[in-house]
């Protein structure tokens, strides 16, 4: 009855999904540094960092959400990413569909904020809020590419998205849903936790916020939890706007233009504080939505 | 038995009346008993000429001095008038019984003597066929009103009695002159041969003659703006008194309102004056309500409810169709009982506490928690919450007044209605929920009457089938003058 | 003969009327309890039946005829609010001590319950005004001003229904729901009804069924009440009683659909009626839920969540797709569970600490963790995480919006998700996280018919998430037509798939893989909340670190401009003013002068003569 294949499909995408996700973020790293004229680690430091991490021989707890938080964001992670078609596999991604998926991806998040909150750290707590701040700012213009999205191939389900665009071309070569991936990128900044809406973590300030207080294994998970969830977001990105992938290769390279993208962006903007950062979300990436929407009704 | 015992109804109250300063002689106390002694023997008579007529479904018919009409003068009780001396005579009673612990000022034989006339008054006026023998009692009634009015002996009092006595003064005047009319004009008083007749009037003199009885007839019925007087007598008579204002003097009026109005349906501007009617009900609902919203005085701000309430059944009335006959009468019949409840449990408490400003009422519901539970339930029902009597006379009053096409005149009601909750719905939070208080004695007869009214007002808002098939056929009394006309042997003159 | 109808109708009035005169500790709340559970037994007992064959009753009633049926829609709403009235019930017992508590909240259960049953407007009129009472005694006790800012707006609300029961009543002739929808069916045909008729018959009915249902601008009633009364009522209040609002505008479409698709047509391929709705319904997601997160007391931040969720149920409906009605339906019984468990959760949280704002409160998961549990669940199905009832229907009303090309009301669905996802976590962290304030030390878990009632309510939550096809396949009997395919586990809609099971699965996967990873890692010790990074400067015990209050200013500050403008500062201003009106109505008038009242009978007279009839 068990479906073999799928076991080890699934087995081996969250294999590739966590080592890919760790070398973008040394990508990510190697990348800035080199932007700002430093050197920068090796790409392969966050795994070294991560296994360090869980090499510790004690970790703290605050309590059992704290220990909770973490399990559960990478959990989530990792069950997004099973939803998503990823190249040539489509793991679960029949059975679930965009709206799915996009919420899916938000679950982690819950799980960082139970775990930051549970802490008692100030820095925490702001973290959280600045966090939710950020969603609620950036989930308008989403929504919008989102719909603009499924207006135009008039469907919710990936795969058939995917099918779709790699008959008809890629969605950004339609104008419509060109100005609704421009909205997407800009909320792709947010979503990664990247410059200009670095609120969330924003080290300088609140000492990486939800983060905080987390060091050991549970600092490991959630790296682990970044990097699988570093991979998906690329991979939906790639697969909602740039026609998904036919092999690993092609979906590693959309990946990436994607990642370097938000890096540039990231290396030039200066951090927004909260309130500018939601102005800004429901003034030009909301007109853009609305007219991307608008012109795929 | 005879029919003809009916007439004791007229003939008790007037002739105990008279036997009041005899029996004064045996001392205060003995003339309010011989005061309730009166008024159920007066509910026991009702009761038997309401049973005889609902059981046999024919009105009694008395012809004074076995005269028939037109030549003599005959009583009409009918489904309506024995359902309403009914009404008149229980209310009577239990005011009578509250009269005991409520009226300890001098000289009280007037009091009792004047107490008679009014309900005297009240009974003739609803049970008389001549429409000038309907002239005498409502002057009885007013008279004996204006009396009593200022007969707590205060400066209000007084005050308030000869704003009554001006404005009613002025208003049987135009009466009178409109009866007058319609004598020219006819040269009969019998109410049947009037409706018979009306319709071969002179058509400017059937209209003045209307529209001046209207006018008159108006001012009792406390129709804005003639309705003046009402919140200052209210206030200033005796309670036992204002309850009985409320619940039948102004309905005597009221129905003779109605009575002559449908008499007179052939008139030609008859339809004109409905709509001016419509629109002074309205507006008496309206001004009615909003003016009762800040009251302090709890006795007055029922006043002010019960006037609205009255203009609501005189829009039911001025609608014109048989549905909005019923609905009025049903409200009629509702509202005496509600607003006895009221008038008594408030009396009581100024009796109790010494006023029946809004402070009083502080922690009532600890100190009196019978009595506020009665105000309470008097209250719900009059904001008309279901299960509660109002309830279904005002859905038939505005199912009836949209079905007639005025759904302004329904907006408007609708609109007052919603401030009268508010000044109720603060009243019961003020008794219940707000102040502190010891518990003091309550009285057990008033404390029964109370019981009593409030189970009526439930056990109708639950179970309404029997009351308003009762209501529906003394609407059908009032709308359906062809039967009113047959049913009052004429002795084949006119038609 | 007693039908079971009338049995389901009458027992909680019955038995709160028994519970109010016994008024003997114990044997009240038993009472209490017995009758609110009849309902739920009989609804469960004909469950079979009503499907096939509707069970029917009338009775006369002062010339009405009362019509009452259930059938496959009304046992929908009744067994919603069966299951909250019971919860209630359980929560009631020791919430509250007053016998008064017990006939109030049980005769509004009746009358929820009455307005779901009615098949004519006396009825539903008549119960919709015993539900609106008997809500209202339930606040009165503890305010005025609020109680009397719901029963006014209600009552506005009720008397607009009943003009447009009485212009229905005018124009067809009935009463009942039957007769009226087939001649408003053919009247679409004739248009003998002015489509100016129409349009106020439909106005007055928005307002009468927007008010109950809170939409925005009538929602103001909405937080007071809500707050002020006791909170396992406000789980039925908020869990069912709003559901009649909802319940009426389904029975608008039912009655008047195709009448006021004639008389309106159709707005860029919606129907402009439904348009209108839908627009209600998604102003009201936004307004609210913007409110909602700027809330500092517990129960208003989830009053104000209330108004926003009946929103989404309102926006689904005006959608006018059979999938929209499936979705609204659905989070019909996914509102009345999640939000009635948050409620109980409110009232077990304000028993045990007699605290309700957020500043005074923290660190109770630890003091109270089953309460705390079943507060987590009712987070995770409003904020919509799969897989909880609560997504399984907003799933349905996003596929319903987006499928029926309304991208602007999708997108208010999108934005007040992510604002439900902000209060909840709000809720989460001031509540339960973070330093416990030195006055909460001895705090103890709720007592035991609380937990019960609020287990009552997060069993479905997880049951009808992971198996949303048990609701699904029911409403599709509702609406007549397979809306929403798929199996118990599995929704598919033409256009979009979701299999809760599987995502339970991943998710389990997810979870055991993390899981292994912790568990494998190294041990842990456990430290106090109070020993955290603090950029170097040590703090002691006696600051409390955590931020309470005004959690989400950054928002207050962006929305800064909008948030000088309030309907509720409208209302009462307009309230305030028709006061004062009539103080100066009465001075002017009733000014206690006999010669200015001689002249209104002047005046009167004058106006006879001038009227053409003297």
């Amino acid at each position: 009855m068990i479906d073999w294949k799928l076991v080890l499909e699934v087995i081996g995408i969250l294999i590739y999904a966590t080592f890919m996700g760790f070398i973008f973020m040394g990508i990510e790293r190697k990348a800035m540094a080199r932007i700002q004229r430093r050197v920068g680690p090796p790409i392969y430091q966050p795994i070294i960092d991560t296994l360090k991490l869980l090499g510790k021989k004690e970790s703290v707890s605050h309590g059992f959400i704290y220990d909770f938080g973490p399990v559960f964001a990478m959990g989530a992670s990792i069950a997004a990413l099973l939803f998503i078609p990823i190249a040539n596999f489509q793991l679960f991604s029949s059975n679930a569909d965009l709206i799915v998926v996009a919420y899916l991806l938000e679950i982690p998040m819950l799980g960082i904020m139970l775990g930051a909150m549970s802490s008692g750290n100030p820095y925490s707590a702001l973290g959280v809020q600045r966090g939710l701040l950020t969603m609620v700012a950036m989930q308008l213009p989403y929504g919008l590419a989102l719909i603009a999205l499924i207006q135009h191939w008039g469907t919710f389900k990936l795969s058939e998205i995917v099918a779709l665009q790699q008959t008809q071309g890629w969605s950004i070569l339609v104008p419509a849903l060109f100005v609704a991936m421009i909205v997407f990128d800009i909320v792709f900044q947010a979503m990664l936790g990247l410059e200009p809406f670095d609120i969330v973590s924003a080290p300088a300030e609140i000492s990486m916020g939800p983060m905080v207080e987390y060091g050991g294994k549970h600092a490991a998970l959630l790296f682990t939890q970044h990097a699988i969830q570093l991979f998906a977001e690329t991979a939906f990105f790639a697969v909602l706007f740039l026609g998904g992938a036919s092999n690993l290769l092609e979906l590693l390279i959309k990946q990436i233009a994607v990642l370097f993208i938000a890096i540039f962006v990231a290396s030039i903007y200066p951090r927004f504080t909260i309130d500018q950062a939601a102005k800004f979300f429901w003034k030009w990436p909301t007109i853009l939505g609305i007219i991307a929407v608008l012109l795929t009704v | 038995m005879n029919g003809q015992y009916a007439s004791l109804l007229i003939a008790l109250p007037l002739i105990s009346a008279f036997f009041v300063p005899l029996i004064k002689g045996l001392g205060k106390k003995a003339v309010k008993y011989y005061l309730v002694l009166i008024t159920a023997l007066q509910t026991g008579i009702a009761a038997w000429v309401f049973q005889e007529v609902y059981t046999t479904g024919k009105p009694i018919i008395v012809m004074a001095g076995a005269w028939r009409p037109p030549v003599g003068i005959n009583l009409y009780i009918g489904h309506f008038a024995a359902l309403f001396v009914l009404i008149v005579a229980v209310v009577s009673f239990l005011m009578a019984v509250f009269s005991i612990r409520a009226i300890s000022v001098d000289p009280i034989d007037k009091y009792a003597m004047l107490f008679l006339l009014v309900m005297l008054g009240a009974t003739g006026m609803i049970a008389t066929g001549d429409i000038f023998n309907l002239f005498v009692f409502m002057e009885i009634t007013a008279i004996s009103a204006y009396a009593l009015t200022a007969y707590n002996k205060t400066g209000e009092a007084a005050e308030a009695s000869i704003k009554y006595i001006i404005l009613g003064g002025i208003g049987s005047s135009f009466f009178l002159i409109g009866i007058a009319l319609i004598y020219g004009s006819l040269g009969t008083l019998n109410m049947a041969q009037i409706a018979q007749l009306a319709g071969g009037m002179d058509a400017t003199v059937a209209q003045v003659g209307l529209a001046l009885i209207v006018f008159g007839l108006a001012v009792e019925a406390e129709l804005f703006p003639l309705n003046a007087w009402a919140p200052d007598a209210y206030q200033a008579a005796p309670h036992p008194i204002t309850a009985m204002f409320s619940a039948f003097v102004v309905k005597a009026g009221l129905y003779a309102l109605a009575r002559i109005l449908y008499l007179m349906q052939a008139v030609s501007s008859w339809h004109s004056v409905l709509k001016l009617l419509i629109i002074m009900a309205t507006l008496t609902v309206f001004v009615a309500e909003f003016a009762a919203l800040r009251q302090k005085n709890v006795k007055r701000m029922i006043a002010y409810s019960s006037i609205a309430q009255i203009g609501l059944i005189g829009l039911a009335f001025a609608l014109g169709t048989q549905s909005g006959v019923d609905a009025g009468v049903f409200h009629m019949v509702n509202h005496a009982i509600v607003k006895a409840l009221l008038f008594l449990a408030v009396g009581h408490v100024a009796v109790s506490l010494g006023g029946a400003e809004m402070e009083k009422f502080e922690g009532l519901g600890k100190r009196m928690p019978l009595t506020a539970f009665a105000i309470t339930v008097g209250a719900i029902a009059a904001v008309g919450i279901p299960l509660f009597n109002v309830f279904w006379s005002k859905l038939r009053i505005l199912l009836a007044t949209l079905g007639a096409g005025y759904s302004w005149a329904a907006a408007v009601v609708l609109i007052a209605s919603v401030v009268e909750a508010v000044y109720y719905f603060r009243l019961i939070h003020t008794m219940w929920f707000a102040g502190e208080g010891e518990r003091i004695s309550e009285g057990l007869a008033v404390s029964l009457m109370l019981l009593f009214l409030a189970a009526l007002v439930i056990v109708i808002g639950v179970y309404p089938d029997y009351a308003w098939s009762i209501a529906q056929k003394a609407g059908n009394d009032i709308f359906n003058v062809a039967d009113y006309i047959k049913n009052v042997p004429l002795m084949g003159v006119g038609a | 003969m007693i039908n079971e109808l009338m049995i389901i109708l009458f027992a909680p009035l019955i038995a709160g009327v028994v519970a109010w005169a016994l008024d003997i500790k114990g044997i009240r709340e038993a009472i209490g309890i017995i009758g609110a559970a009849i309902p739920l037994a009989y609804l469960v007992k004909l469950y079979p039946t009503i499907i096939e064959n509707p069970i029917d009753y009338s009775i006369t009633v002062s010339g009405f005829t009362l019509q009452f049926q259930l059938n496959t829609m009304s046992w929908y709403f009744a067994a919603v609010a069966s299951l909250v009235g019971l919860a209630m019930a359980f929560g009631m017992a020791v919430t509250s001590r007053e016998s008064y508590d017990w006939l109030f909240a049980l005769m509004s259960f009746t009358g929820v319950l009455g307005v779901f049953l009615s098949q004519d407007f006396v009825g539903f009129f008549l119960l919709w005004e015993l539900m609106t009472f008997a809500s209202f005694m339930m606040v009165l006790r503890r305010n005025r001003h609020e109680s009397l800012k719901y029963f006014v707006l209600s009552v506005i609300g009720a008397y607009a229904m009943l003009i447009a029961i009485g212009m229905l009543y005018a124009k067809t002739g009935a009463l009942d729901f039957a007769s009226i929808r087939q001649v408003l069916y053919m009247d679409a045909a004739m248009g003998t009804i002015t489509t100016r008729e129409t349009a106020i018959i439909f106005g007055l009915f928005l307002t009468a069924f927007g008010v109950k249902a809170g939409a925005v601008p009538l929602h103001v009633w909405a937080p007071g009440a809500y707050s002020e009364t006791d909170q396992s009522y406000t789980a039925f209040f908020s869990g069912a009683l709003s559901k009649a609002g909802a319940y009426g505008f389904l029975l608008l479409y039912i009655l008047m659909g195709y009448k006021l698709y004639a008389a309106f047509g159709t707005f860029h391929n919606h129907l402009t009626f439904a348009y209108i709705i839908a627009w209600i319904g998604a102003i009201t997601v936004v307004v609210a839920s913007f409110l909602a997160v700027l809330q500092e007391d517990i129960r208003k931040l989830f009053a104000y969540s209330s108004v926003g969720q009946v929103g989404y149920i309102l926006l689904a409906f005006g959608l006018g797709s059979t999938l929209g009605f499936a979705g609204g339906l659905f989070h019909v019984l996914s509102h009345a569970i999640f939000k009635g468990l948050f409620w109980l959760v409110t009232a077990a949280i304000i028993l045990q600490t007699g605290k309700t704002q957020f500043k005074d409160m923290g660190g109770l998961a630890e003091k109270m963790p089953f309460t705390f549990a079943m507060g987590l669940i009712a987070v995770l199905s409003l904020a919509g995480i799969p897989p909880m009832a609560g997504f399984a229907s907003k799933w349905l009303i996003y596929e319903a919006a987006i499928s029926a090309h309304m991208p602007l009301v999708a997108g208010a669905i999108f934005l007040g998700s992510a604002l439900a996802f902000a209060y909840v976590v709000r809720f989460l962290y001031a509540v339960w996280f973070g330093q416990r304030p030195s006055d909460l030390e001895d705090v103890k878990e709720a007592p035991l018919p609380l937990l019960i009632a609020m287990a009552l309510l997060a069993i479905p939550n997880l049951v009808f998430g992971v198996a949303p096809g048990l609701v699904t396949q029911y409403i599709n009997k509702i609406l007549g037509g397979e809306v929403v395919g798929g199996d118990y586990y599995k929704l598919v809609t033409p256009t979009g798939t979701y299999n809760a099971l599987l995502v339970t699965i991943a998710l389990v996967i997810g979870l055991a893989i993390a899981g292994l990873v912790y568990i494998y890692g190294a041990k842990t010790r456990k430290i106090p909340v109070t020993n955290t990074y603090q950029s170097g400067n040590p703090v002691t015990e006696e600051f409390n670190l955590s931020i309470r209050r005004n959690f989400y200013k950054p928002l207050a500050e962006a929305l800064e401009f909008w948030l000088k403008y309030s309907w509720d500062r409208f209302y009462e201003r307009v309230a305030g003013m028709a006061e004062d009106f009539a103080d100066s109505l009465r001075q002017a008038f009733y000014n206690g002068n006999v010669q200015s009242y001689s002249w209104y009978l002047a005046i009167v007279l004058l106006i006879l003569a001038l009227w053409g009839v003297l």
